[in-house]
């Protein structure tokens, strides 16, 4: 699964550990989402694409492995 | 205070306490306690741990930006699920080599069946409770 949540993050002028703190995980976790290494729980995904008033599809986009 | 520096807190305590009782009864029963300086200074070891600990957690929920810190790494569900993966990993691979070396002791080590005994019991109840832990789990899933 690809996303942008480093781009909005970017554009939203945030450090990694400002967003962390806001969505209730560790720096570590937005490191590991930003670079496609951890897969965010539903949840999670809905807090992020909350906090930047967007569809969890514009942050998170599906990618079928064929 | 957050709840898990209240759990650190009874946790520490309960850590001093198992350390004051094995040094006061080591104490008061060395001349009848076989090992007795070792008891002392096992019992000395968890009093100066859990002093530690809770000095820590005192200092933790004063500090609230560390203590906000520690709460999102504790709460954070890439650690938990980190961590209930190397719990489960760990669980396979001791089934595994307890499996493997109950195997070779009963058909090529019959010296050593006494010990392939307790494996074996260690095994079964192993997965015994991790049938029973599942049966729960999967109830309330």
């Amino acid at each position: 699964m690809k996303n942008r949540v480093e781009e909005f993050r970017n554009l939203n002028k945030e450090k990694q550990e400002d967003l962390a703190n806001i969505v209730g995980v560790s720096r570590q976790t937005i490191i590991s989402i930003e670079r496609g290494k951890y897969n965010p729980s539903i949840m999670l995904a809905f807090k992020i694409a909350k906090h930047y008033g967007k569809l969890i599809e514009e942050i998170f986009i599906y990618e079928e492995n064929m | 205070m957050k709840k898990n520096e209240k759990r650190g807190i009874i946790i520490s305590l309960s850590i001093i306490i198992m350390g004051l009782v094995g040094v006061i009864y080591t104490a008061i029963m060395k001349d009848s306690v076989d090992n007795s300086s070792s008891m002392y200074s096992l019992g000395l070891t968890y009093l100066i741990v859990g002093l530690m600990l809770i000095l820590y957690f005192i200092r933790l929920s004063k500090n609230k930006k560390k203590s906000d810190e520690q709460e999102n790494i504790y709460m954070d569900e890439r650690i938990q699920s980190n961590r209930d993966k190397s719990f489960a990993l760990t669980f396979k691979i001791i089934i595994w080599i307890s499996v493997i070396t109950d195997f070779v002791v009963t058909f090529f080590c019959r010296q050593y069946q006494e010990y392939a005994s307790s494996l074996n019991l260690f095994t079964g109840f192993s997965i015994l409770v991790y049938l029973i832990v599942y049966y729960f789990v999967s109830k309330n899933n």
